[in-house]
């Protein structure tokens, strides 16, 4: 599992630490990550004036082109903690990735529980309106 | 508050392709993913969607309406060196799907000119079939109650701020 994260983390320049502020607020910063391969941590910077504090938090790895396509996203679920000088953000095991198609499938399936579970039929989509906008 | 912020602020918001928009899990874990919102200065509101397909952070705003958007990567924003803006906010999502509305027609127009490719979910009767979800969405609706901003993208500076009484903090 760290090899994966290790791999994963290298692959981009920065990410982003989401963490809470002083009133429980969710609150990001962007951040390099530097690996610590010996005790299987990752160290974040955090600005002095960012008011995070320790607790639950996450890493958001994410990059586009361009044209905002070749999406490549990755989340770290974790611990971050300050250890006076520097801010340690323990990891969780990543989630599995998935195939591009079985994970269409998944978000139909979950729609579809989700319209089931209040007894709503599918709703029609404005497909013409939609092609109308994409035509253009 | 939206705007009253500075215009080099503004055009970055509506610039950005993405934001990283953080809700609170179910564990109470602030988790960010990236969005397309749409920004709505004369509402002074933002508009982040959901599909059906994906409601999790639709779930976490309904269980807690704290919420955060950081503006941090400029790719293809066409600005050079733009500040990165933080968004804390209040957000609401009633539990009603939508297929269209003013908001969506807006987001699905930004999106047929930022990302091309999303073309191919109306392309033929199979797309559609696979991706008819996509265009099932919940709509959130973000109050924004502070704002900071670091020039540059630089968090090592002091960030400049604005809170919802509009004082800004150079």
């Amino acid at each position: 599992m760290w090899d994966k994260l290790k791999h994963q983390v290298s692959t981009f320049g920065s990410a982003v630490l989401t963490a809470h502020d002083a009133n429980g607020y969710p609150m990001s910063v962007r951040t390099a990550v530097h690996i610590n391969d010996d005790r299987h941590e990752l160290r974040v910077e955090v600005p002095a004036t960012a008011e995070v504090q320790s607790g639950s938090a996450s890493l958001l790895f994410h990059q586009h082109n361009a044209q905002l396509w070749n999406l490549r996203i990755v989340l770290v679920r974790g611990e971050l903690t300050s250890t006076g000088n520097a801010w340690v953000f323990r990891p969780q095991p990543l989630a599995p990735s998935l195939h591009a198609l079985r994970a269409i499938l998944n978000c139909r399936k979950t729609a579809t529980a989700y319209l089931r579970k209040r007894g709503l039929a599918r709703p029609p989509i404005p497909w013409d309106r939609l092609k109308a906008i994409k035509q253009h | 508050m939206l705007e009253h912020l500075p215009t080099h602020v503004r055009d970055a918001l509506f610039a950005y392709r993405t934001c990283e928009f953080a809700t609170l899990a179910k564990d109470g874990t602030p988790i960010a993913v990236p969005v397309s919102p749409v920004i709505l200065p004369e509402q002074e509101r933002i508009v982040i969607t959901t599909s059906i397909g994906l409601p999790n952070k639709a779930f976490n705003v309904r269980r807690d309406g704290r919420v955060s958007l950081l503006f941090s990567d400029p790719t293809a924003s066409g600005l050079d060196h733009p500040p990165a803006v933080l968004i804390q906010g209040d957000a609401v999502c009633p539990d009603r799907i939508e297929t269209w509305t003013p908001e969506l027609e807006q987001l699905w127009r930004m999106l047929d000119e930022r990302q091309p490719v999303s073309k191919m979910y109306v392309r033929n009767a199979l797309t559609r079939y696979l991706m008819d979800w996509y265009y099932m969405r919940l709509v959130i609706w973000v109050t924004p109650r502070r704002v900071r901003w670091w020039e540059h993208g630089d968090f090592a500076a002091l960030p400049h701020e604005f809170e919802k009484e509009m004082n800004y903090v150079g």
